[in-house]
């Protein structure tokens, strides 16, 4: 028996051994990282996959590879730019998918649904709306890089954490799926031999609505989620210039029900340091004061007008019905009728102290 | 004696219970159980989580009181009640429900091999090796199946670690409102959760295999409690990390979750954590095979081992025919209606025909 059972562990393994999976070796393969969605018409759309190849030699620098393909459905469009690859793709490690103005506009219901199947795909991949075509930007060189597609991915990622909201594919999701709130995404824009981000696009259910500036992505960002490390610049009554560093700020969303109406507060709670002010005294309290007013009146002002502008659109990026969802007395009947009219306040505090390391 | 008990050096200590009743818990269910109790309760579904367990454990004492008064297995307790014939047809169908155990649990974890891992990989590859991996383990005794038991606990316990990375996106306040959910939603969602703690069962036929085995009561119930608390902590970070929407259209939430797991070495997580998970469904497998062949021995005059052979087999041949997810998901329905009117109706009832049957025959 005992040498029946050795003889069964030594033969099954080597018959098995002609089963082992395709490996897949770096050199080997056609490593995408990022990836770009063009409109075409109402049925096709471009897909243009970007990534890069270091070619043999000691020295030799990275080359960068982009393919593209039109299609129907994104397994098509994989399958035509595999046509023209001289080794298998593989999309394991994308980092960033760019989404086209205009298709963005029809709505990206299909890509969307086809990156959160399949399974080689991570939930951190890091989605914009571009304002020219994804594959110009996707195909061309730029100053500061050797990879395209990491130069990309690396200014992005730096914005998402400096000046707007953390956005990745899993909070993208999140704001997809929830009934009582709405996507939105990194703009980008290319300028000259760089690439900038340059807002947020607000998306109502799948389709791209409205787009807000880059000043404004930072009161968005003030709005939607706690942060620390930003600046801020005003412009105080006398004409000076002034910004606050090292900001951090906090955001309330409460939502009050009396008689069936629905009322809105976001409580801001900003605090940092006067910095860079010409002309000013930093040192007197009236000034701080000064400056202190004239930051609430900023945030407030630009805040209720974007706001105003979501409630026109119908559109609830700032999740504020997740909000209301989480009274036990919600009726998401009544809060679909009643959200463009309510009444959304927002009440600002901000906290400077004087700063700098001269006096 | 017609059932004889097995010898004193088989046995295994009281306190293997707790491995043997949470590893026989804990299977391929907790990796999308989630979605499941979510549809009816939404994000109060962890209350039902508590709710079926307390019935559970309630079960574990109904079991007991049976076993303890049987003191010996399910087959020599239906042979002791009903007779030879009735009594044998009760655990031969018990036989195949302890075998359905095993192949559900195989069946999904190679589907999820399949979907996640190795998609151009044809499943009969998987299936013979977890088989014959199943089967050597088995035919060592029940005695490595616990050992087995103890090492899947211990092997899991990593995963319950990287928990934290989805933490870091958690919206606590997707648990709120706290108990909006109805009595009627939350007793459907506590059925449903019922299923995922199905695996106690297999006590019925280990029960002899334990020292002193009344004194293991105890540790039955720290299994218990211990699966109650992983899938309670296991649904709290899903809940608060998905959207109650897209939890309902992710099949595997726990896998889902392993994505957004970000270490240095390692892009996808996904890969690392089905491979430790290979052996906490490995005792699975093992503790059902091993009930199945061992029933089968205590039934007919066959050993263990051929019983074993023959179950491997069809273990083989009935896995190979499952092809889609279609006929998978019927299986694990007709599996789970049966287990839960066996443990809720079956077992109590067991209970008082066995009371007044002794009643009766000590009269």
């Amino acid at each position: 028996m005992k040498i029946n059972n050795f003889l069964w562990c030594t033969f099954i393994p080597l018959l098995l051994a002609g089963c082992i999976p395709s490996t897949k070796i770096l050199e080997d393969i056609q490593l995408v990282q990022t990836f770009g969605y063009d409109y075409v018409n109402d049925d096709e759309f471009e897909g243009t996959a970007g990534s890069s190849n270091i070619p043999p030699g000691e020295q030799s620098l990275p080359v960068n590879e982009v393919f593209t393909a039109t299609g129907k459905t994104g397994k098509r469009i994989r399958q035509k730019m595999q046509g023209e690859a001289a080794r298998p793709i593989v999309v394991g490690r994308v980092g960033l998918v760019i989404f086209n103005q205009e298709l963005a506009e029809h709505g990206i219901e299909n890509q969307i649904d086809s990156l959160q199947r399949n399974p080689s795909i991570g939930r951190k991949l890091l989605l914009v709306v571009s304002k020219e075509k994804a594959k110009d930007i996707i195909d061309s060189n730029y100053s500061q890089s050797d990879s395209v597609s990491q130069y990309l991915i690396d200014v992005v990622e730096q914005n998402l954490k400096q000046t707007i909201p953390e956005i990745n594919l899993h909070r993208f999701l999140v704001h997809y799926y929830s009934k009582d709130a709405d996507p939105f995404l990194p703009l980008i824009e290319k300028q000259g031999k760089h690439l900038k981000v340059s807002g947020l696009g607000i998306f109502k259910d799948d389709k791209l609505v409205d787009t807000i500036s880059f000043g404004d992505a930072y009161i968005f960002k003030i709005l939607y989620e706690k942060f620390r490390r930003g600046q801020f610049e005003v412009e105080l009554s006398g004409g000076e210039d002034v910004s606050l560093e090292n900001l951090s700020s906090k955001t309330k969303i409460s939502v009050e029900k009396k008689n069936g109406k629905y009322k809105t507060t976001f409580k801001v709670k900003v605090s940092g340091r006067a910095m860079e002010g010409v002309n000013l005294d930093l040192t007197d309290k009236k000034t701080i004061e000064r400056i202190e007013k004239a930051v609430e009146k900023e945030i407030t002002e630009r805040a209720e007008k974007m706001v105003k502008r979501f409630q026109e659109l119908d559109a609830d990026p700032l999740r504020i019905g997740e909000k209301a969802r989480q009274r036990s007395d919600f009726n998401r009947k009544e809060w679909k009728e009643q959200y463009s009219q309510m009444e959304i306040k927002i009440e600002a505090e901000v906290h400077a102290v004087q700063s700098g390391i001269i006096e | 004696m017609m059932f004889p008990l097995p010898k004193e050096d088989k046995k295994v200590s009281p306190y293997f219970v707790f491995y043997l009743m949470h590893a026989a818990q804990i299977g391929v269910g907790i990796l999308g159980f989630e979605r499941i109790i979510a549809q009816s309760a939404g994000h109060d579904a962890w209350i039902a989580i508590l709710t079926s367990g307390a019935s559970i454990i309630g079960l574990i004492w109904v079991s007991y009181r049976i076993l303890n008064k049987g003191n010996n297995d399910i087959v020599a307790i239906h042979a002791e009640i009903m007779g030879k014939w009735i009594g044998g047809f009760f655990s031969f169908l018990f036989l195949f429900y302890y075998l359905a155990y095993a192949l559900i649990v195989l069946r999904s974890y190679v589907e999820v091999l399949q979907v996640w891992v190795f998609p151009e990989v044809s499943h009969w590859i998987f299936l013979l090796i977890i088989i014959f991996l199943s089967y050597s383990y088995v035919s060592g005794g029940f005695r490595v199946v616990t050992g087995l038991s103890y090492l899947g606990i211990l092997y899991g316990l990593p995963l319950l670690f990287v928990k934290i990375f989805p933490l870091q996106y958690a919206d606590y306040g997707n648990l709120l409102p706290i108990l909006n959910a109805s009595p009627a939603d939350l007793f459907k969602s506590s059925k449903e959760m019922t299923l995922n703690f199905l695996g106690f069962e297999t006590l019925f036929m280990f029960y002899p295999f334990i020292k002193n085995a009344p004194k293991s009561e105890k540790w039955a119930y720290f299994g218990v409690l211990y699966s109650i608390f992983i899938y309670l902590l296991t649904a709290f970070v899903t809940f608060v990390y998905f959207n109650l929407e897209q939890l309902k259209s992710t099949i595997w939430a726990t896998l889902t979750l392993w994505k957004i797991v970000d270490l240095i070495i390692v892009e996808r997580f996904e890969y690392i954590g089905i491979s430790i998970w290979f052996f906490i469904i490995l005792p699975n497998i093992c503790i059902g095979l091993w009930c199945a062949s061992r029933g089968m021995n205590r039934l007919f005059r066959i050993s263990q081992r051929s019983a074993l052979r023959i179950f491997c087999l069809l273990l083989f041949i009935i896995s190979i025919l499952l092809t889609d997810r279609q006929q998978i998901s019927v299986l694990h329905d007709a599996y789970s209606r049966v287990g839960f009117y066996l443990i809720y109706f079956y077992l109590p009832f067991l209970l008082v025909l066995q009371f007044i049957i002794m009643k009766v025959k000590k009269g």
